[in-house]
């Protein structure tokens, strides 16, 4: 670790220092000098806020936003409220059946009794995609639910009340009159007719907007910068030499230059990524100024420190805000074994939480920043509007492609707009420079896939189920292709960069990782044996564990995301082969030895004793009709009940001895 | 006698110069060691080991200084250990090594520590995999980066195959994607420097005009195979005959290269094998591929004594106990053992040869005077780590193949090795907490029900699918009770050598009988080409030589096997161990698997077999199939303890009788009490193993113990 604070001292040293942002602004404003009050401030969070952190993707993170928020997102102007209300439609949040309704009213306007919907348009097969079944009870239950379902994302008015009572219902929703309700009091029946009295219909936001979207033929939210109008701009400036500016501001008399290309962007998207990563796991300058003259020219590399060099190939410091991120979201802290006077002057270490972090995909890793980038905003006094700003503007990010360009005016005239583009830039959702004479901006893989891979990460299955064409291959064979290609990079440059990693699982459980970055050698070392490592200039040799593996799964990762860690990262003659990633043994082993975590399971019982046999076969049968017997010893006449049943085991328990005395 | 101790003498003197060597290649083992450790600290030592390094490095180069020599050498080993060990815990960073520029087309690193590793996907994999073979060990060989090792063993058996330094080094640079380390060329230079090697005398057999030769020749049928040639070309590198071992598969055709060797030198052979049976099979081999005849080729075991062709050069196959032998014997073998020494050999082979302890050797070295020595084996492991010494007692490796090449060529079985979890049921689980006693811990996992609804079940899927199967169990009381289950014959240490015969007979050529159960007596040499699955239910502890062992019985390629290259893709053995879960029975099958996994074999864990067992025990009636069964069986396993010991122990003295191999693995299947109360001498509180100093032989006292 290194020994010094690792903050970067930004002075200068940059092409250009990045613009403040809002949410430095933000979290300065929060943090103020010491950056233990971001402590406090967390602690009485608002319970809305916190709940709307722990959303695991976009849409999730939608339908926990009260619906008015919603409706003010499908109520933005076209673009924007026609792409959302698209997109939320298409999204993993709603059924199947929600989506036929949803279209189905937007197609024939007015409204229509619940009861109408949930009996008629799913009864028979003819209607919906889930109506098939036969009986109310279950396709009642998949017509209340996606009738929940659009209530809650907004696009139904609430005047069924369904919404609300999805908030007490956890797990089991759709099958209401378990739980109190307000207008309940009569039982499920009762209050299920009176619902199916009511009369259900689109607001009018989502219904305008998904009208427009559905009229419209562009695939794309906004015009797209052609090539006709970067050929019109170069020949009218052919007399100026195009160059290189990544940050063009709005000042005109700036140089174009050419657009990015699709590697160009990745590599953005690779390297903005990285410079958070390194810093997360400490890669110190050490490593970085070995990189940077590997092999190569060696000037500057003797002194310690000042020799950090800038040039394309090396990683930046991230930025305060960046640092000041991480250390909010939890990802790092300050060194608590730091003994100096001054708690300022500790260096940040990685937490475990940190460390499930690193195991993620990319894709994961953007949503968790941008989550906290939002949650940032809270302070705001314009909160919901940038709020808005943001999520609508990421919602069309995803239905972009990679390489396609748009000026920055399509954003509006909201500076809040151009204030979340330009911090979207820094996490490498976009990338931002002039072309053809305007600053412009470039969705990258990472935004673009964003969105779906949320989706598929929600739907529980990989490569499958959402709606998007587009995204979903890039989502899964840009990520190889990205592998294959870094490595031949890695293979055929003099100086490979650094930030590629290919890695051969053996048989005999050895992990062959070939990289040179400290960075993978970390993230391996999470679930890899770090005493036996053997480390050569170009690759690493690691064993897996069971020990080792057992100690990620106590940091909190997954047997999962090992193997999906093993999966996207494996060496490309792997592929060519066709032959398994991992070896079918290491994964099964690694399965099983996640699954021996969970052989023991720790269950609140209370003991009850039985005075004899005929009771305990009396309390024993009572109580696995309940579903309350956790065990029962035969010949102690002992009984484990669940703890949370227990009082109605106790009531039997009683009545049956008095019966019993009575006789 | 006399004649016997006088032979003893002569041995002794060769004995203690190869002490001498393996303190030696210690030292220089300690050597690189000490280069392997970063820089820094190295100088941080500096002060303290610098008087001694150069001491030890003087008394390596020098043949003559060799008292002097240990003194000093002992200094550095104490001090460099230390910083060796925890840097090798801490794993080691050579990530400061130069890589060269073309490094993509070169297929090894080089650690500065010894090890190499190889890309096996490399296109130079071929030619940089027998350089790597001659010149190092292999370590680990799975599908796609293998790790070998430089040690001073492998270094003078590439000398010993006449590679000489310079090409050793320039080999390994080429091949080497990083520049080659200095300690490394420096330990390669050190090792071959001197070419003290007392056993890699070469016989001129062709210039041996005072041996008579043995009238034999290779029958034109027979083929040998492409690394059986290359073992052999090791041997026979410029026209003389080297001692040595070359290590080859199970069913890989190891009788065919020795008799092709015996051949190749034809003079008088001496063909030592681990038991009677054997002795058997390789006299039928030597008459199925050659043309000796009858008067030449003769047996010697306690059942059957030839005699030997008074004049003319002889093939004789005889066992290691038969020779060695020191107690009273026959008037017969007498005469053989008067004619064995009596005359000079030419070559001495030797099948199995990992199980041959030094003692022993030292034995057959005194009866017989042989020219060249030949060891043959499969597994060349031992759970005592003695193995070096047969570098020094027999000679180099010649020769390892590896078994995924042989098994992608098709002249190897392709088996799938599955571990089957049977999870103990809940009466047996609870005896087994209980229990206080060793073996019976050992019986009740062996005995646990749902391995034998397991074992059931995989008999009758294989036998349906018209396979041949083998049912392994250690243990001959559960072997027995197997038995009676499956209701098929069986084979151990107490079956008569007619009934055996009778059984391996029908199994071989009728397909009435598919199975049969075998004891430990049939780990090795029991020759069963047909078999093609294996069902281990119970071996010994973790012993990684016999999981080889076993499976190289079903190793031998089949009918159908694809000798085109497409024999990886699908299965045509299989290999089964069954195993309790929870119980200690999960620690040593990982550890036996140690051998065959750094082979590149993979054991595929199923868990779920055991329930559907359990589904189809009720379902067709299975002998043990409810849990009033499994009762029934858990009383007969808890009143059995005598007559397990019994049986045991019989086991042990009738595999003891003729087989060496098997008198070690009898040994330490011993369990010895030690205790003062009459409770425990009586064996009140059970049997317990007490693990007493482990013993090594005078001979190598001094040697560093092995990590």
């Amino acid at each position: 670790m290194a020994g010094t604070k690792r903050k970067c001292p930004d002075g200068g040293g940059g092409p250009s220092p990045p613009p403040p942002s809002t949410a430095a602004a933000a979290a300065a404003s929060a943090e103020g000098n010491d950056p233990r009050v971001v402590v406090d401030v967390d602690v009485d969070v608002d319970p809305r806020e916190s709940f709307l952190s722990t959303s695991s993707s976009l849409f999730e993170y939608l339908e926990r936003l009260p619906p008015p928020v919603l409706r003010s997102m499908y109520a933005l102007p076209p673009p924007r409220g026609p792409i959302v209300a698209a997109s939320v439609l298409r999204s993993c949040r709603l059924t199947e059946l929600s989506r036929q309704v949803a279209l189905r009213l937007a197609a024939c306007g007015g409204s229509f009794g619940a009861g109408g919907i949930v009996e008629g348009w799913t009864r028979g097969g003819g209607t919906g995609g889930g109506g098939r079944r036969r009986g109310n009870g279950k396709g009642g239950g998949d017509g209340l639910l996606a009738l929940q379902r659009l209530e809650a994302m907004g696009i139904l008015e609430p005047t069924l009340g369904l919404a609300r009572r999805r908030l007490g219902i956890e797990g089991g929703m759709g099958m209401p009159g378990t739980d109190d309700d307000d207008d309940d009091e009569g039982g499920g029946e009762d209050w299920m007719r009176r619902l199916m009295e009511k009369d259900a219909c689109l607001t009018p936001e989502f219904g305008a907007s998904i009208r427009i979207y559905l009229s419209t033929s562009s695939s794309s939210p906004w015009p797209i910068i052609t090539t006709e109008q970067i050929d019109a701009h170069r020949a009218g400036n052919s007399a100026r030499p195009s160059s290189y500016s990544s940050t063009g501001d709005n000042d005109g008399g700036k140089p174009s230059r050419e657009p990015p290309t699709r590697r160009e962007l990745e590599e953005y998207t690779q390297s903005s990524w990285d410079s958070v990563l390194h810093f997360l796991v400490g890669s110190d300058d050490d490593d970085r100024r070995g990189d940077g003259n590997d092999e190569s020219v060696g000037s500057g590399g003797g002194n310690d420190g000042g020799g950090r060099q800038r040039n394309a190939t090396t990683i930046e410091e991230p930025s305060d805000a960046m640092v000041q991120f991480l250390t909010r979201i939890g990802l790092m802290q300050e060194d608590p074994d730091y003994v100096g006077k001054d708690r300022s002057r500790a260096p940040l270490v990685i937490t475990s939480k940190g460390y499930e972090f690193m195991l993620r995909d990319i894709n994961a890793q953007v949503w968790q920043f941008v989550l906290q980038y939002l949650n940032s905003m809270k302070q705001h006094e314009m909160t919901d509007t940038i709020r808005v700003d943001a999520l609508s503007f990421l919602i069309c990010l995803g239905s972009t492609r990679v390489g396609e360009g748009y000026h920055i005016s399509v954003l509006g005239k909201s500076k809040y707009s151009k204030q979340v583009m330009k911090d979207f830039g820094r996490f490498g959702l976009v990338f931002v420079s002039r072309v053809a004479g305007k600053v412009s901006f470039y969705p990258t893989r990472v935004a673009v896939n964003l969105i779906a891979s949320n989706e598929k990460a929600t739907a529980g299955v990989v490569g499958g189920g959402g709606g998007r064409g587009n995204a979903e291959d890039g989502g899964t064979y840009g990520q190889s292709v990205a592998a294959t290609r870094s490595l031949e990079e890695a293979l055929a440059a003099p100086v490979p960069p650094r930030s590629h990693l290919a890695v051969i699982v053996q048989t005999n459980f050895q992990v062959v990782a070939y990289t040179r970055s400290r960075l993978h050698i970390s993230t391996l070392g999470l679930f890899c044996e770090v005493q036996s490592y053997r480390r050569l200039p170009n690759v690493i040799f690691f064993r897996l564990s069971r020990d080792s593996v057992r100690g990620a799964f106590r940091l909190g990762v997954t047997a999962d995301q090992i193997l999906r860690f093993l999966h996207v990262h494996a060496h490309p003659t792997l592929r060519s082969d066709g032959r398994a990633l991992v070896p079918p043994n290491v994964r099964d082993q690694i399965v099983l030895w996640d699954r021996e975590r969970r052989r023991v399971v720790m269950e609140e019982v209370c003991v009850h004793q039985c005075r004899d046999a005929a009771e305990f076969a009396a309390v024993g049968h009572y109580a696995s009709d309940l579903d309350a017997l956790a065990w029962g010893a035969t010949h102690t006449n002992k009984l484990y009940v669940h703890y949370r049943k227990n009082d109605q085991v106790q009531a039997y328990v009683r009545k049956w001895r008095t019966r019993q005395l009575g006789k | 006698m006399d004649d016997d101790d006088a032979n003893q003498e002569g041995s002794v003197d060769e004995y203690s110069s190869a002490r001498k060597l393996v303190q030696r290649a210690a030292d220089r083992e300690a050597l690189l060691k000490s280069f392997g450790v970063g820089e820094p600290s190295f100088k941080e030592d500096a002060d303290v080991v610098r008087p001694a390094v150069p001491g030890s490095a003087d008394a390596a180069g020098s043949s003559t200084s060799s008292s002097s020599g240990d003194v000093v050498a002992v200094v550095p080993q104490t001090q460099t250990q230390p910083p060796a060990q925890s840097s090798s815990s801490l794993g080691s960073d050579f990530s400061g090594m130069r890589l060269k520029r073309d490094h993509f087309s070169r297929p090894c690193w080089t650690c500065p520590d010894g090890t190499i590793y190889l890309e096996a996907t490399h296109a130079l994999y071929a030619t940089a995999h027998d350089f790597l073979v001659a010149i190092g060990e292999p370590v680990t060989r799975p599908e796609y980066v293998h790790e070998y090792r430089l040690t001073p063993y492998s270094l003078y058996a590439a000398v010993a195959t006449n590679i000489d330094t310079e090409s050793i080094v320039r080999v390994l640079e080429r091949y080497s994607k990083n520049a080659l380390p200095s300690s490394v060329v420096a330990f390669v230079r050190e090792c071959t420097k001197s070419l003290d090697y007392p056993l890699m005398e070469e016989y001129d057999f062709r210039n041996d005009k005072f041996n008579p030769d043995v009238p034999m020749d290779l029958k034109p049928h027979t083929r040998i195979r492409r690394y059986q040639e290359r073992s052999l070309s090791k041997m026979f590198g410029n026209g003389r005959a080297r001692s040595g071992i070359i290590v080859l598969p199970c069913g890989a055709g190891k009788t065919l290269t020795g008799v092709t060797a015996a051949q190749t030198i034809k003079k008088s052979v001496v063909c030592l094998c681990t038991n009677a049976v054997s002795v058997l099979q390789w006299k039928y081999q030597f008459k199925l591929w050659t043309n000796i005849p009858d008067d030449h080729i003769s047996v010697f075991t306690s059942d059957i004594k030839d005699d030997i062709h008074p004049t003319g050069g002889c093939v004789l196959i005889t066992t290691y106990t038969m020779i060695s032998y020191g107690g009273q014997r026959s008037d017969k073998s007498a005469e053989v053992m008067r004619a064995i020494r009596g005359r000079e050999w030419g070559l001495l082979l030797m099948d199995e040869v990992h199980v041959v302890p030094a003692k022993m050797f030292r034995r057959v070295i005194g009866s017989v005077k042989a020219h060249c020595r030949l060891g043959l084996t499969a597994t060349l492991v031992r759970e005592d780590d003695l193995i070096s010494d047969l570098n020094f007692l027999i000679g180099p490796k010649l020769y390892e193949a590896n078994w995924m090449d042989l098994t992608t060529q098709g002249y190897l079985a392709n088996v799938q090795c599955v571990e089957v979890w049977c999870p103990m049921t809940g009466p047996f689980m609870r005896e087994y907490l209980s229990a206080d006693n060793g073996r019976l811990k050992q019986l009740l996992y062996v005995m646990n029900p749902s391995k034998l609804r397991a074992a059931e079940f995989l008999v009758r899927f294989h036998e349906d699918r018209g396979d041949k199967i083998i049912v392994f169990s250690d243990l001959v009381y559960s072997l027995k009770l197997y038995a009676a289950m499956l209701k098929r014959p069986m084979i151990y240490g107490e079956t008569s050598e007619r009934e055996r015969q009778a059984i391996l007979g029908t199994f071989r050529t009728s397909d009435a009988l598919r199975t049969i159960c075998i004891s430990k007596v049939g780990d090795t040499s029991i020759d069963l080409p047909e078999a093609n699955v294996i069902i281990q239910v119970s071996s010994h502890f973790g012993s990684r030589r016999q999981e080889a062992q076993r499976l190289g019985r079903i190793l031998r390629p089949k009918s159908y096997t694809q000798t085109d290259g497409s024999n990886r893709s699908s299965f045509n053995a299989f290999f089964y161990t069954l195993v309790s879960t929870d119980t200690q029975e999960m620690f040593y099958s990982t550890k036996r698997q140690q051998y065959l996994i750094d082979q590149g074999y993979t054991f595929k864990i199923v868990t779920t077999l055991s329930e559907r067992a359990d589904l189809e025990a009720l379902e067709h009636g299975y002998a043990y199939k409810n849990p009033d069964d499994d009762r029934k069986l858990l009383r007969t396993v808890l009143t059995s303890d005598t007559a397990l010991e019994k049986d045991q122990r019989a086991e042990d003295t009738a595999i003891r009788k003729n087989n060496p191999d098997g008198a070690r693995l009898a040994d330490l299947g011993i369990k010895r009490t030690a205790g003062s109360t009459l409770a425990q001498l009586s064996g009140g509180t059970g049997a317990r193993y007490i693990a007493g100093p482990r013993k090594v032989h005078p001979m190598f006292a001094k040697r560093k113990k092995p990590r």
